[in-house]
């Protein structure tokens, strides 16, 4: 393939006015929702304040004692027993509309490996590499039939994967490129979440923590990589030691966490063996990792100890 | 292309003139349809008109929309990966001859992170420098993104360094 060929066929996509049509009127039409509704909104705010308070005086004349201060609800009453994260199931060819993921994965001994947000520290890969295990095969496209996800089948073109040492290679494997690009791969599909030890405990934190920095989601979302360093390690260690009690709530029965964008943080620990895991925490005890399809609640007080720190 | 100032939002037309064909292609080359693609562009126009900072100039300005806007790719793909589909005859559409599609259907099979440097680089002409400045990523990571994606699609260096 030539490099003009790229250019030809990207320069070849463009936009038609149907699209220009329509994002014009959804975004006057926020524009225009945000003024019709900010008077009304106020209004009702005061009302609802007025409300507030008259029910409030009246509720601490009736009773005249404290309310009892019982644990927060969670956010979304979801299910909260044990999530079982199907296999990973490749896409079927015979399907009218292909279907295939973007995401860099790997085919090993039955199981699909997807990349992963943890990072490997620079110069820490060599220290990483246990084994050998293989190399993988640049064959799985959109077309791919149930037959082609052998072995080291892959996204990632023609790569060497190894073992890591101190993790299990039935959840994470590695490669190993030029330019210190090493690269992590996790299996977290087929598996039961009863608790966050069913995955938190796999990637072992715990103990382990060398350093600590966080982001706040303005920073994270326009990637101006604002990162401060997190001096005081004692409430990390805290909020680490707690996350194998969190309890799993499904992704899709919370759709609107990830809309909530004031209320994210992003913390990156950097662990003894060279790895740093990104976690993403949401207001009110909610935890997420990856592209694991579930948040991870925590108890309050600890989680919160922790998310005020992260100013 | 002109003014379309019949439409509501004037400032919208203008920058939709300026930068709508590169984000549809930023989107389209991430998501792989054009529903996704147009969810992306409505998220990045607005966070342009309403949550942007001061720009410098009209290339801060770029490079700053093509930042979020690969991130907001990323998130779309990190919250519907599962079900998103790449529609084979959208892509199609674009083009008159078989082996275009093609071309076009190896750089969506490409992983994600190799796409925003494959894009500015072949495309829009970025050195490895503005590549590092406009993702915020090293250039040691912007060589090996690219190697990577060149690999995958077997480009050929052409006199090139890398």
């Amino acid at each position: 393939m030539k490099k003009n060929d790229i250019k030809r066929v990207i320069g070849k996509i463009e936009s038609d006015k149907g699209i220009e049509y329509r994002l014009s009127k959804k975004i006057h039409k926020k524009q225009n929702r945000k003024g019709i509704f900010m008077p009304f909104l106020s209004i009702a705010s005061i009302v609802i304040l007025v409300c507030i308070g008259i029910l409030g005086v009246n509720f601490f004349k009736k009773y005249d004692k404290p309310i009892d201060n019982t644990p927060d609800t969670p956010l979304h009453s979801a299910n909260s027993a044990a999530i079982s994260i199907p296999k990973l199931e490749l896409p079927n060819s015979s399907s009218s509309n292909a279907m295939f993921d973007m995401i860099g994965l790997i085919v090993y001994q039955g199981r699909i490996y997807t990349q992963t947000g943890t990072k490997i520290n620079p110069g820490s890969a060599e220290n990483l590499i246990e084994e050998k295990l293989g190399t993988t095969k640049d064959n799985i496209n959109e077309w791919s039939k149930q037959d082609d996800y052998v072995e080291f089948a892959s996204t990632i073109g023609v790569q060497d994967v190894y073992s890591v040492k101190g993790y299990d290679k039935n959840f994470r494997i590695m490669t190993n490129g030029e330019l210190h690009n090493a690269q992590f791969y996790e299996c977290l599909n087929g598996i039961t979440v009863k608790t966050g030890a069913d995955i938190f405990n796999k990637l072992k934190i715990e103990n382990n923590i060398k350093t600590a920095k966080y982001e706040a989601y303005e920073s994270w979302n326009y990637s101006k990589q604002q990162y401060k360093e997190m001096g005081d390690l004692k409430t990390l260690n805290n909020f680490v030691g707690e996350l194998k009690n969190t309890i799993p709530y499904k992704q899709e029965s919370m759709p609107k966490m990830f809309e909530d964008s004031e209320n994210q943080k992003f913390i990156y620990i950097s662990l003894s063996d060279g790895s740093e895991v990104q976690l993403r925490l949401f207001k009110n005890g909610y935890i997420y990792y990856d592209s694991v399809p579930v948040f991870l609640k925590m108890e309050n007080k600890v989680f919160n100890e922790l998310w005020d720190e992260l100013l | 292309m002109q003014k379309t100032s019949r439409w509501p939002n004037d400032n919208f037309s203008d920058k939709y003139v300026l930068y709508g064909n590169m984000l549809f292609r930023i989107c389209m080359i991430f998501l792989g349809n054009k529903e996704d693609a147009e969810e992306a562009m409505q998220e990045s126009f607005i966070k342009l008109m309403y949550k942007s900072p001061k720009f410098i100039d009209d290339q801060h300005e770029k490079a700053w929309l093509i930042r979020i806007t690969t991130n907001i790719c990323k998130d779309m793909l990190r919250n519907i990966w599962r079900k998103r589909v790449v529609k084979v005859g959208e892509i199609e559409s674009f083009y008159d001859r078989p082996s275009d599609t093609y071309i076009m259907e190896e750089i969506l099979k490409l992983p994600a992170k190799y796409k925003a440097v494959i894009y500015l680089y072949y495309f829009e002409d970025y050195s490895i420098k503005q590549i590092s400045e406009t993702l915020g990523i090293k250039d040691s990571t912007v060589k090996m993104r690219l190697k990577r994606g060149r690999d995958i699609l077997k480009i050929e260096l052409e006199g090139e360094e890398l």
